[in-house]
């Protein structure tokens, strides 16, 4: 006795009727409904409570398939596991890998791997689910030879997996069990089923071998032949036929709502939805509303906006709101985050759950786990140093700051697909960094100075980090050395339970994970996984974990993807992501078994239109199992920046309802692109906004009525550094305040460099200062810089770095040659040689701490480093001889150095490059640039200040201090440029005009710190190099003119200074 | 207004309507509609479609949906056309007057909609590439990059380390064997460009952007459907660089003039003679490259101070002779030097394209231009699989066939620019690019604007 009734279930409602009327034998009854998943089985109850039926819930269980054909088996004495769904993919690879002779398939190509393995797990799946066999496939010729050879393999893994079962093969055994003997069926009382469309053809023959079961078949519009020719085929002569009347819910049937018509008319034949009697919506009522959003940003800040409008104008509970996508991710975690912001956060259950990578601590594993994959190659190590923990408890993390110190401070270290081995050296670069950073700490006077990038700050830092990148270097061993799955897990464990920080709840993901790889670990096959596959095994298992978010029932908003929220009841629904091609899409096509060939067995194995039918049907089902209000909303711009249509549901909803054109009033049965704007989209943009207007619940509409009031409410007027009327006059464009730089008379002590001997200031700070003195308030007084960057490899040494290298080289080889080679002893070419000698020693001290792309770059940047060297000392030593005085002369570190400015001093220090003597009676001062050359030509011939500001002041302290470092009392300046554009930029005979221009730049930049003002340059060429645009907004420069043009005092003279450079 | 008088709406007819309805019920040959925008090209597309699926003749044969194929080419633009494909069925449908058999025709294309061929010209390779992986060589989980640009910072950093680690020959080990024959030349291309000082990857700064090795890869990826002429490697002619050299030294040692002007010249003469003694082409090629930048604002009249000879120096070394149209000094000696690295770099292109496939099948991805190049090779190589995809589609209609990058149907002519730099398809040379099995095609012309029409 296998299937006693078979009947339709139009929606939920029917299904608790059928429950209801499940006959009871006995005092204490016992009955079987059987459901496809536990949310199913949680509305069922609920929807018997709700009828007053609470008492049919004794002696009711509610089960899923597969649990009962495992009880079957059980019975029967089956000994075998069902986790072979988990190893399929890796079951496939093992029997690829055995000589299995194939006639189509070509086995080198797939055994190489390129994801023929998930392809052919995925067709076998797909074909056990649907009930057909290896003798099928054997029996039919066509495919040159494909699906015996899927034949073929499908044997060689069902003989590899023994007694490991897919869940599949459990629903066919089980099927087998009690068709063979009813008294397989070890369960009391009556069994109800409820299934819809997409049943696959496995649980539907399980389901029709149970003694006396009923089964529900849930039908669904539009019933299309395939989809008929199905249901006949897994049901023989079904109920499935026949108009689907009704609406959504109980009693709802006969409404005039929208949401009612829609329930009537939903996917109806067109001929119907063109008929003149049938029902028609008289226009917009709420209850069903489709919206169009820019992008999907405005999407989910919308259907958080609905959520609040529910829950307190509605007064919807929130078990009854569903916000439903075509998929889960990303939308799920962007909805979850949108309403936890609300003002009344509002808790969500995510069916499904959320993927363990969207926590930061999965995330984290996440990044360790690619790090590994990338043999710890430096650009993700850089950044993965931030999350290790330190060495002991009272140490912190390192901050990225500290993290990018460390990795730019390394050299080239870090392997890749090329140098896979390279990736242990991590351990043994920190140990030999340490040591010499030790070393020099040591050397180092006491007290050592403290700045954040000297040696013993580095040494630290690397100290607290060492252990774990010890340990993660153990793990890269073992992913390098091939170590099998369970080796490498299990080191890579370790790691991460012991040294990488897990926030939050992150100390459950290795557990977590654990618990996802444990049937590979313990299956003989798996376990053969060795190094980057074992590797690749665990990141798949991470990529596809999830956490669970809320419990369903609770009173939370129910998200979740379409499929899994058909057969729910709720009061109101948003469908969101209903972009054309997101939902019901063609899937695309099986590279195993193509669509051709599948066709053999269909309607037994479902082909892409079934699929997509199904999708169609949920939906359907959805709308009618909504019983208050549902909205379809659909992004123009989805998240990977593409543009899309609406998908075709909401044309189909549009001609469903049959509105009134909002235009012509006319009711065309289909409406067009065009019509759908006006009649669908544009009330509920207009609706929305007027409701935002009315109710600023969230931030953005909160902005817009605020914008829209004459008035504001003295509440919100309450913090003074926030007052609207404030933040206005500070913004408006007629006056000009802090927000502009201009402090004076705001009372503010600053502590500004240069105005007293405690905090002297150098040429670079004076020149940013007189360039934009907005861009130094920003940049030298508040401290405003970029967040450090990691450093990966680099194809050249960055300008900075350079021309530190460059004035290293110069100052060890002119401290003891510099006499000697100004008086032209010896030859150029010995004095080559020594300094030859310097540039590689100094370029090799670097590349221990400076990452470079490779050998040939490496290669490249010290013959660059060589030929500048050259060339330096052969022009010096085609000029005149000379007495070296000092190289790097330091001045205002010891004692203060003030300069006059004006009727002021400013207190400078810094390096002067080159001291020499030119004769008696001239010091030469030399700057030297490894940058671009600015000639004395055209524009540039004569003292700029952006230019020379530098070499006036160095001539100004030369000046200063000729007694103290018994220098001539006439001096000489130039920029000796060094590299690409070499040349020259001197004062010497004209070095008058320099100095007189460069004490009235003294005078401008003093009146300026004096008195506090610090306005943006007028000029859009100093805003070149500068980080700041975004901050100063895109009329800076028009501002900052109008800030100088009535200003008197140190304003006064900066704009005179500017109208100057200017011509 | 009853629904039956809406869905008629009264339209005045139009001049070219005969021309219309012959684009939409013409079976027998090729059609090209050639018409400004707004004049009705998609609407006559969707007609004919609708007309191919349902004949409003029900004694014509209809052609089932599945065996067509629209092809647009932006996604939006496929959406819409999807959309108006289904609205114009369901609106046909919902029409009274219908017979039997063409309803029964529109509901059938109506049930295979949405899993026939509409879609991108990129999204219909996808489609039948994934029927046969196995015969493309191709995995069968590929995913599409829409952007290449980690793709060729991989490929760049495997030619880079290949060539350091002489293992070029290993990772080219799936390429065809005159491929890894050049793994050598190659390794050393790639030690010549870095000796040469140029860069190994881009650089981007305030002002320009500087091309790098990877700039090169990114170009040979972009355009590998049109390899580079073959050419055989060669020496440079470093003879004839010297002899300009010398002959720029010579003149500027000549000078006697004082003016910052004349005192550069004299100094780069000395620079050249000093590069000039040295050897190798990559040396020559960088320091040459360095040495021989122009200094902006150079004036005769201010930084030469009005000394003829010094210009006419200056003007040997950097300017065209306009009489006679030789070229300057400077492009003299560094000419020879550019071709020789050019060469080298064009022999690199199957050694980077290599390397490119090997990244990708590491990724399992394909790239946008890989959609159409697989397609096309495993047409052309595979009669069974050529023979069976034709037997697919009887039909193929193309909207904005202006759009059509020449690659699309396997036309190996030069693709020309539009105006936002996307390769498209010379119309002039379209009509005769199309097979016309009947021996004729018919082209339309539509002037009249439809979509002014109402307003008019």
């Amino acid at each position: 006795m296998g299937l006693a009734g078979l009947f339709r279930l139009s929606s939920l409602a029917d299904w608790i009727d059928a429950i209801v009327a499940l006959p009871v034998a006995g005092a204490l009854p016992t009955r079987t409904v059987i459901v496809p998943g536990e949310s199913v089985a949680h509305a069922l109850r609920r929807g018997l409570c709700d009828v007053g039926r609470a008492d049919v819930l004794v002696g009711t269980r509610f089960v899923d398939p597969v649990t009962l054909a495992l009880e079957v088996l059980q019975k029967g004495g089956w000994p075998g596991t069902a986790d072979e769904d988990a190893l399929r993919v890796v079951r496939v690879r093992s029997v690829l890998g055995s000589r299995l002779e194939l006639r189509y398939f070509q086995a080198e190509r797939i055994r190489a791997g390129l994801g023929w393995d998930r392809a052919m797990a995925r067709t076998v799946s797909n074909l056990e689910r649907s009930g057909v066999t290896v003798e099928q496939l054997r029996s039919r010729k066509e495919g040159s030879g494909r699906l015996a050879d899927l034949a073929d393999i499908w044997e060689a893994l069902d003989l590899a997996a023994g007694m490991s079962w897919t869940a599949a093969r459990v629903l066919a055994e089980a099927a087998r069990c009690l068709a063979g003997s009813a008294d397989a069926w070890a369960v009391d009382g009556p069994a109800l089923a409820g299934v819809a469309g997409d049943v696959d053809a496995v649980t539907a023959r399980f389901l029709r071998a149970i003694p006396g079961i009923q089964v529900g078949l849930l039908v669904a519009r539009p019933a299309r032949d395939h989809y008929l020719a199905r249901m006949d085929f897994l049901w023989g002569a079904a109920p499935h036929r026949g108009p689907l009347r009704g609406g959504p819910g109980r009693g709802r049937s006969e409404g005039d709502r929208e949401i009612d018509i829609l329930g009537q008319m939903l996917f109806e034949a067109p001929e119907l939805l063109g008929a003149a009697e049938r029902a028609r919506s008289e226009g917009p009522d709420g209850s069903v509303t489709l919206e169009d959003h820019a992008g999907v940003e405005e999407e989910v800040e919308a259907a958080a906006e609905w959520v609040g409008r529910l829950v307190l104008e509605g007064r919807v509970a929130l078990a009854d709101i569903g916000l439903l996508t075509p998929r889960l991710d990303p939308l799920a975690g962007m909805l979850v985050d949108r309403l936890a912001r609300l003002p009344t956060a509002a808790p969500a259950y995510v069916a499904g759950g959320l993927p363990v990578v969207r926590q930061v601590a999965g995330a984290r594993v996440l990044a360790v786990l690619r790090a590994l994959a990338g043999y710890l190659d430096i650009e993700s190590m850089a950044s993965l140093l931030t999350t290790f923990r330190p060495r002991s408890s009272e140490e912190t993390h390192l901050t990225f700051k500290e993290a990018a110190l460390v990795s730019a401070s390394l050299g080239t270290t870090g392997g890749s697909l090329e140098r896979p081995r390279d990736a242990l050296r991590w351990a043994e670069r920190l140990l030999a960094r340490e040591r010499d950073l030790a070393a020099q700490v040591a050397a180092l006077p006491t007290p050592a100075p403290a700045r954040p990038d000297d040696a013993a700050t580095l040494l630290d830092v690397i100290g607290r980090i060492r252990p774990a990148v010890d340990a993660l270097t153990t793990v890269a061993a073992a992913v390098v050395d091939g170590a099998a799955l369970p080796a490498l897990w299990s080191v890579t464990k370790s790691f991460l339970e012991h040294w990488l920080l897990l926030p939050g709840d992150g100390a459950t993901v290795p557990a977590m994970l654990g618990r996802s790889l444990e049937p590979l670990c313990r299956d003989s096959g798996s376990a053969a996984l060795r190094g980057h596959e074992a590797l690749a095994a665990i990141i798949d298992a991470l990529e596809t974990s999830r956490f669970s978010t809320g419990r369903f029932g609770d009173p939370a908003v129910y998200i979740g993807a379409i499929a899994s929220a058909a057969g729910l009841p709720f009061k109101a629904v948003r469908i969101l992501g209903l972009a054309e091609g997101a939902f019901a899409a063609a899937a695309r096509e099986d590279p195993v078994l193509p669509s051709d060939l599948a066709a053999l067995f269909a309607p037994q194995l479902p082909g892409p239109q079934d699929r997509l039918l199904a999708d169609v049907h949920r939906l359907g089902r959805i709308v009618r199992d909504t019983t208050d209000r549902i909205v379809f909303s659909a992004p123009r711009r989805t998240l990977d920046g593409t543009e899309h249509e609406p998908a075709f549901v909401l044309l189909e909803v549009a001609a469903a309802l049959g509105r009134p054109d909002a235009g012509s009033k006319e009711r065309a049965p289909i409406p067009d692109s065009a019509a759908l704007v006006r009649t669908a989209f544009a009330p509920a943009r207009a609706e929305r906004r007027e409701w935002r207007t009315r109710n600023p619940l969230t931030s953005v509409a909160w902005i817009e009525r605020t914008a829209g009031l004459a008035k504001i409410p003295p509440s919100w007027r309450g913090n003074g550094a926030l007052d609207l009327s404030r933040l206005r006059s500070l913004m408006a464009a007629e006056s000009f305040g802090p927000l502009d730089g201009l402090l004076a008379g705001e009372g503010l002590v600053l502590k500004l460099p240069g105005l007293s001997p405690e905090r002297p200031i150098s040429a670079s700070s004076l020149k940013i200062l007189l360039q934009c003195p907005h861009r130094f308030l920003l940049e030298r007084l508040l401290g405003w810089y970029g967040a450090p960057g990691a450093a990966g490899p680099m194809a050249l040494i960055d300008p900075s770095s350079y021309g530190s290298l460059l004035h290293e080289v110069l100052e060890v080889f002119y401290q003891p040659h510099g006499a000697a080679f100004g008086r032209r002893e010896e030859t150029l070419a010995h004095w080559q040689k020594l300094a030859q000698a310097v540039a590689r020693s100094c370029f090799q001290e670097l590349l221990g701490r400076y990452p470079l792309f490779g050998e040939g770059v490496t290669e490249q940047q010290r013959q660059r480093l060589a030929r500048d060297v050259a060339s330096y000392l052969e022009r010096e030593w085609q000029g005149k001889a000379s007495r070296h005085v000092a190289v790097e002369r330091a001045f205002g570190y010891d004692e203060p150095l003030p300069l006059a400015a004006g009727r002021r001093e400013l207190f400078v220090r810094g390096r002067i490059d080159r001291l020499d003597c030119v004769g008696e009676a001239t010091t030469m001062i030399q700057d030297v640039k490894s940058g671009k050359s600015n000639p004395r030509m055209g524009k540039l011939k004569g003292p700029d200040c952006s230019t020379d500001l530098q070499l006036g002041v160095y001539a100004l302290v030369a000046l200063k201090q000729a007694g103290a470092w018994k220098l001539p009392g006439r001096v000489g300046v130039s920029y000796e440029y060094v590299g690409r554009s070499e040349g020259s930029r001197a004062f010497v005979d004209d070095v008058d005009v320099l100095l007189q221009e460069t004490r009235a730049w003294l005078d401008t930049a003093a009146e300026l710190l004096v008195e506090q003002q610090f306005p943006r340059s007028p000029h859009a060429e100093d805003c070149a190099f500068c980080p700041f645009p975004s901050v100063c907004g895109k009329d800076a420069q028009a501002r900052g003119a109008l800030a100088l043009e009535s200003g008197a005092g140190g304003l006064a003279r900066f704009r005179e200074l500017k109208r100057k450079e200017g011509e | 207004m009853s629904v039956k008088a809406a869905r008629r709406p009264v339209r005045p007819e139009i001049p070219d309507a005969a021309d219309r309805a012959a684009a939409i019920l013409e079976r027998h040959r090729n059609v090209l509609i050639d018409a400004g925008a707004g004049t009705g090209k998609t609407t006559i597309l969707v007609g004919r479609l609708v007309e191919l699926v349902a004949p409003s003749d029900d004694r014509q044969a209809e052609i089932s949906v599945d065996r067509l194929a629209a092809v647009t080419f932006t996604r939006k633009a496929a959406g819409e056309l999807r959309l108006r494909i289904r609205e114009r069925l369901l609106a046909t449908l919902a029409g009274d007057e219908l017979s039997a058999v063409r309803r029964g025709r529109l509901e059938a294309a109506l049930r295979s909609l949405d899993t026939a061929a509409i879609g991108t010209i990129h999204s219909f390779a996808d489609r039948l590439l994934r029927l046969r992986p196995m015969e493309a060589g191709i995995s069968p989980q590929y995913e599409i990059a829409d952007e290449i640009e980690d793709l060729v910072e991989e490929t760049t950093e495997a030619l880079v380390h290949g060539a350091e680690l002489g293992a070029l020959e290993t990772f080219l080990a799936a390429a065809a064997a005159d491929v890894r024959a050049r793994a050598g030349e190659a390794a050393e291309t790639v030690q010549l460009f870095l000796e040469a000082g140029l860069l190994a990857r881009e650089k981007v700064t305030t002002w320009t952007v500087l091309g790098g090795l990877d700039t090169v890869v990114r170009g040979f990826v972009e355009h590998r459907d049109q390899p580079p002429r073959p050419v055989d490697p060669r020496e440079p002619d470093v003879a004839a660089c010297r002899k300009a050299g010398r002959q720029f030294v010579e003149a500027a040692e000549k000078l006697d003039g004082e003016s910052p002007g004349a005192s550069w010249l004299r100094g780069r003469a000395r620079r050249v003679t000093a590069i000039l003694a040295k050897g190798s082409p990559a040396h020559l090629f960088g320091e040459l490259k360095l040495c021989l930048r122009e200094p902006k604002d150079f004036r005769r009249g201010v930084e030469f101070e009005g000394d003829k000879v010094a210009w006419a120096v200056r003007k040997n070394l950097w300017d065209t002779d306009k009489k006679t149209g030789a070229p300057s000094l400077s492009e003299q000696m560094q000419a020879p030097l550019q071709e020789w690295m050019a060469i080298r770099l064009v022999r690199l292109f199957p050694v980077v394209v290599a390397l490119y496939e090997r990244s990708k099948a590491r990724h399992q991805v394909l790239d946008q231009t890989d959609l159409l190049l697989e397609l096309r090779n495993v047409l052309r190589d595979h009669t069974d699989v050529r023979r069976q995809l034709q037997g697919i589609y009887q039909h193929i209609l193309v909207d904005e066939f202006q759009d059509t990058d020449p690659l699309a149907g396997g036309d190996p002519g030069v693709p020309v620019r539009d105006v936002l730099g996307r390769r498209v398809l010379d119309r002039r040379e379209a009509a005769p690019w199309l097979p016309d099995p009947g021996g004729r095609s018919q082209a339309i012309d539509l002037p009249v604007p439809s979509r002014g029409r109402r307003h008019l």
